[in-house]
């Protein structure tokens, strides 16, 4: 009887292991095309600085219209925002300038072409990425973890 | 007859050294050398072997950045020698192609100043055409207000600052609004400099400055859409020489939507071919700014087809300064690693 029992374990031990190592792949696999799309989106956002740089000539953006460490304090608008036990996820705060809430694209200039607001949503989006590439590999982790125990478990029985 | 007699007398010499200097300007062999190069340094072997010349001291580290001051340094090279070598009113006509660049300059070390930057690393970022002597004595201006000062008195630029500009305007105001208002005082005055020239200077060169006002404008109109501009300030920014006539500046001035820019310009013929031919990129990459760039740039080389005006000293600095970006745009995709973007510079149709 316990042989039985024993043996019913084993294969539900079995299952529960392919189904671990079955989401442990299509983790990889997501967490594989998301860092894809995090390398695509930010070699775009660069592809089109250069771009602006084209369109409205060398000095349009510099290093010079990036605030230094003496200039005037400001808030970030973009933040990560993670609870105990819980996906990571970014918070937005809306533009609001005399709380010092500033958008980082009116430092190059006011009236922005096409390109360079294009190349914003294109780091926008990498921003958003980063954290789900930050979610998919805790889960990894996670999963890597139980397909540890549960083997070193089938292992003792 | 008697203009073109007496053009050679003074600028004949001069008009053979850039008609000269045109003709050394990059083919379409040349560019597709160039798409092809793997590496930087690739790249200024194949620039080697162009009009440039050895572009790159080895000893500096090789980079988009030193390759661009190189080929700038060439372009300051040849005006310095076309303009120590001029005569009134020439020496003029040229002064004025350098404003733009001064222009840039300024709002570069307000911006810089306004950051709490230190002025003397400001200084190399800035244009070697925009250099004036009152620009580099302003090592010691430590705030936007000295530096407005210094430019407001003998200087170049001195006559484009508005008189209406009170201190609390310096401050208030952004820089790129300061900039585009220096821009619009700087365009008008050239264009009536050039009518005064007359002959077939003023018909080329005001040809040429309305274009340059009507992709102002319409740049200055799609730009603000998003920050929703008053249409009474757009309207002020608008320089005056353009080809638009007023009531589609009204119109452009109110617009609140790109589909309603499009509308208005597809009234008038020259700039509805530009919109029609716009196709729908999904990288954003050819824009509107492009296809103006490729009508200006077709309509400086039919600037050469005139003869004894200025206007080609215009059209070459602008040519020049056309190929520079596109080899910067060709490094910048090479360093990046973007090759399949590599063949969306703007070729320049050379005759």
């Amino acid at each position: 009887m316990s042989e039985k029992n024993t043996k019913n374990e084993r294969s539900a031990a079995g299952e529960l292991l392919d189904s671990l190592y079955l989401d442990m792949f299509h983790l990889i696999e997501a967490h594989t095309q998301c860092r894809i799309d995090i390398e695509r989106t930010s070699s775009d956002g660069s592809i089109l600085l250069a771009r602006t740089k084209f369109q409205q000539g060398g000095q349009s953006l510099s290093t010079a219209q990036i605030p230094a460490e003496n200039s005037a304090e400001f808030n970030a608008l973009c933040r990560v925002k993670k609870a105990a036990d819980e996906d990571i996820s970014i918070e937005r705060h809306p533009v609001d300038k005399e709380n010092g809430y500033v958008e980082p694209l009116y430092w190059f200039s006011v009236l922005p072409p096409m390109s360079l607001r294009s190349a914003v949503d294109k780091f926008k989006r990498t921003i958003d990425l980063i954290a789900e590439s930050a979610n998919l590999q805790r889960e990894l982790s996670r999963v890597l973890d139980g397909i540890n125990r549960l083997r070193q478990t089938v292992a003792l029985q | 007859m008697s203009n073109s007699l007496n053009f050679n007398m003074e600028n004949g010499y001069l008009e053979g050294l850039v008609r000269g200097f045109k003709n050394s300007l990059l083919n379409q062999s040349d560019y597709l050398n160039l798409t092809e190069c793997e590496t930087l340094s690739d790249l200024v072997l194949n620039i080697q072997n162009t009009d440039y010349g050895p572009l790159h001291n080895t000893e500096e580290k090789l980079d988009v950045e030193s390759i661009e001051k190189c080929l700038r340094d060439r372009i300051v090279i040849e005006y310095n020698y076309i303009r120590e070598n001029s005569m009134e009113p020439l020496s003029t006509f040229l002064e004025y192609m350098r404003y733009e660049h001064m222009i840039d300059n300024v709002a570069l070390l307000m911006t810089g100043l306004i950051n709490h930057r230190d002025i003397k690393k400001l200084m190399p970022m800035c244009h070697p055409l925009g250099l004036f002597d009152q620009l580099e004595a302003i090592e010691v201006a430590s705030t936007i207000e000295e530096l407005y000062n210094v430019i407001l008195i003998d200087t170049p630029l001195s006559n484009f600052v508005a008189e209406n500009l009170t201190r609390s305007a310096i401050h208030n105001t952004d820089v790129e609004i300061q900039r585009s208002f220096l821009f619009k005082a700087y365009m008008d005055d050239f264009y009536r400099f050039c009518k005064k020239v007359g002959g077939t200077t003023a018909e080329v060169m005001c040809k040429l400055l309305s274009f340059q006002a009507d992709r102002r404008i319409i740049a200055i109109t799609v730009n603000s859409l998003q920050i929703n501009m008053e249409s009474k300030l757009r309207l002020k920014l608008y320089p005056q020489c353009g080809t638009l006539c007023s009531v589609t500046r009204s119109a452009l001035a109110i617009c609140t939507e790109e589909d309603q820019v499009h509308t208005i310009l597809n009234h008038n013929m020259s700039y509805a071919n530009v919109l029609s031919s716009i196709e729908r990129d999904t990288d954003n990459l050819i824009t509107l700014e492009d296809r103006l760039l490729t009508l200006e740039a077709k309509m400086h080389v039919d600037s050469f087809l005139h003869q004894f005006h200025y206007g080609i000293f215009y059209s070459y600095l602008k040519l020049k300064e056309l190929e520079c970006r596109n080899i910067v745009w060709i490094a910048e995709c090479i360093a990046q690693r973007q090759i399949d973007k590599i063949n969306a510079y703007i070729p320049i149709p050379i005759h």
